[in-house]
């Protein structure tokens, strides 16, 4: 549990934050999920002021690690997801300094709710799934009418999307190759692909990158909120679409083609629903096949990777043998794409 | 020493293996009651099941697929076949591999080859539950 002194100094910042003339904060609990960083569920009582009353709150501790994205820089990415009018928590404060808990932090509103894919999955009938399959295609699109020539000028400090970002992509992933100990010639075949088949992107928008189940919490078959949104950056509005379908990340039900969740179809329709635009399918599978890709070399990662428990290095062996699936994946669906090319 | 010592102590690593498994499942694990600690023990067993099927492969396989290495790139690695694994890897990424159609399809089969026989080692149901081409003489 957090000390009492810290409890007391988020006490007070809340308050000042909020306008308040008191603040009193109570840690419920740790929440699990995040190995980067501490998430606190906090119950903060407020007397006066706007936001009088009783909230739920998540502090998200700032990584120290840094490879993540800083506070202030994800509050001004959540503050343009939320007001775009994606389904995501809201972020009310950011604390930059790290003066009241040793690091930086961000205060969101608590969205309670089911992450776990394996759980939603077990609760949804094949009509619900498509329900919520179709939920979250609204979603993207909502989130894909940030463009890039039109951002606000709070995400300035994201990198622009140039003529070179395909050689920057293959730099990235041939410097994690060359950082595990085993040659990979199917990985390395699947990049020159990749690197060869990539899509011209007229028009950048603001994408999640890392889109798959396990990245939103649900209620039943109800959307709560869309999470993780520290690898937002511009891109291909399709690439998210590609990686919630990306066979790698159906978890166990392949046959429900959006996330394991519900049919491609479903998701499609809730994209065209918001954006008004077909979905380009074929540009969808490109992006499957990348994401296997990714999937694949976060496996090698894993698997390469130093564990400081027993526990944790049998975990880490485990998930790298995802890279066979990745491989198996990357080879069948890359015939299939030019095969249906060729047709 | 008892009967059952002696057959353990000339038994064959995947004897070993599956008599750890069987301990592990039947005593161990049943006995467990946190469900982290349950999964954990599920997870042990996967990763013996991975080792033992490893263990038992067909040698005969890893020989073709360095011949067909040797066979893409010309070359005789002298039965190393991560050096041939590496070299290949090193060809494709510098696009030396011949992109005439033939050499292509020769070297995009023997990806699938060697893949697949891992998943079949790692995952066989992953294969099982992906509608495939018959792909692989492995």
């Amino acid at each position: 549990m957090l000390p009492r002194d810290t409890l007391k100094a988020i006490g007070d910042f809340l308050r000042r934050a909020a306008g308040a003339e008191r603040g009193e904060a109570v840690a419920v609990q740790r929440l699990p999920g995040d190995t980067a960083r501490e998430h606190w569920l906090l119950r903060a009582d407020l007397s006066g002021g706007p936001y009088a009353g009783r909230h739920h709150l998540v502090l998200r501790g700032e990584a120290d690690d840094g490879t993540h994205l800083g506070s202030a820089a994800e509050m001004a990415i959540r503050s343009a997801v939320f007001q775009a009018g994606v389904t995501t928590p809201e972020p009310l404060w950011v604390e930059e300094s790290g003066a009241v808990i040793g690091r930086p932090f961000l205060i969101l509103r608590h969205a309670g709710g089911e992450a776990d894919p394996a759980r939603i999955q077990a609760d949804l009938s094949e009509e619900q799934g498509d329900r919520l399959a179709f939920r979250l295609g609204q979603e993207l699109a909502r989130l894909h009418r940030i463009a890039m020539d039109q951002a606000p000028e709070a995400l300035a400090f994201l990198p622009r999307r140039g003529a070179d970002w395909i050689a920057q992509r293959v730099q990235i992933a041939r410097g994690i190759l060359d950082s595990v100990a085993e040659p990979q010639p199917c990985f390395e075949w699947a990049l020159n692909w990749l690197a060869d088949h990539a899509p011209d992107v007229a028009q950048p928008v603001l994408s999640h990158r890392d889109f798959r189940s396990g990245k939103f919490v649900v209620d039943g078959d109800n959307l709560v909120g869309i999470l993780d949104l520290e690898q937002v950056g511009w891109g291909d509005p399709m690439e998210d679409l590609g990686s919630f379908c990306a066979r790698c990340w159906r978890h166990g039900l392949p046959a429900r083609e959006a996330g394991g969740i519900g049919s491609r179809e479903a998701f499609y329709d809730g994209y065209k629903d918001v954006s008004g635009q077909a979905v380009d399918d074929r540009r969808v599978r490109f992006w499957e096949i990348a994401a296997a890709f990714r999937s694949g070399l976060h496996a090698l990662q894993l698997r390469a990777r130093s564990a400081a428990t027993a526990e944790q290095a049998l975990r880490d062996l485990l998930a790298g043998l995802r890279k066979d699936e990745a491989e198996y994946d990357m080879l069948l669906d890359i015939e299939r794409y030019e095969a249906e090319k060729s047709s | 020493m008892t009967a059952d010592q002696r057959s353990l102590l000339t038994a064959s690593p995947a004897d070993l293996i599956d008599a750890s498994r069987d301990v592990l499942r039947t005593r161990l694990a049943a006995a467990l009651t946190e469900e982290g600690d349950k999964a954990l023990a599920q997870m042990a067993l996967r990763a013996l099941a991975v080792a033992r099927a490893e263990l038992t492969a067909d040698p005969a396989i890893a020989a073709r697929e360095l011949a067909e290495i040797e066979a893409l790139l010309g070359r005789d690695f002298a039965g190393d076949a991560l050096a041939a694994r590496r070299a290949l890897a090193a060809e494709i990424r510098a696009r030396r591999i011949p992109s005439d159609a033939a050499s292509a399809v020769r070297l995009r089969d023997h990806l699938l080859n060697a893949a697949a026989h891992r998943l079949r080692l790692s995952n066989p149901k992953y294969m099982t539950r992906r509608q495939r081409r018959a792909e692989s003489s492995y």
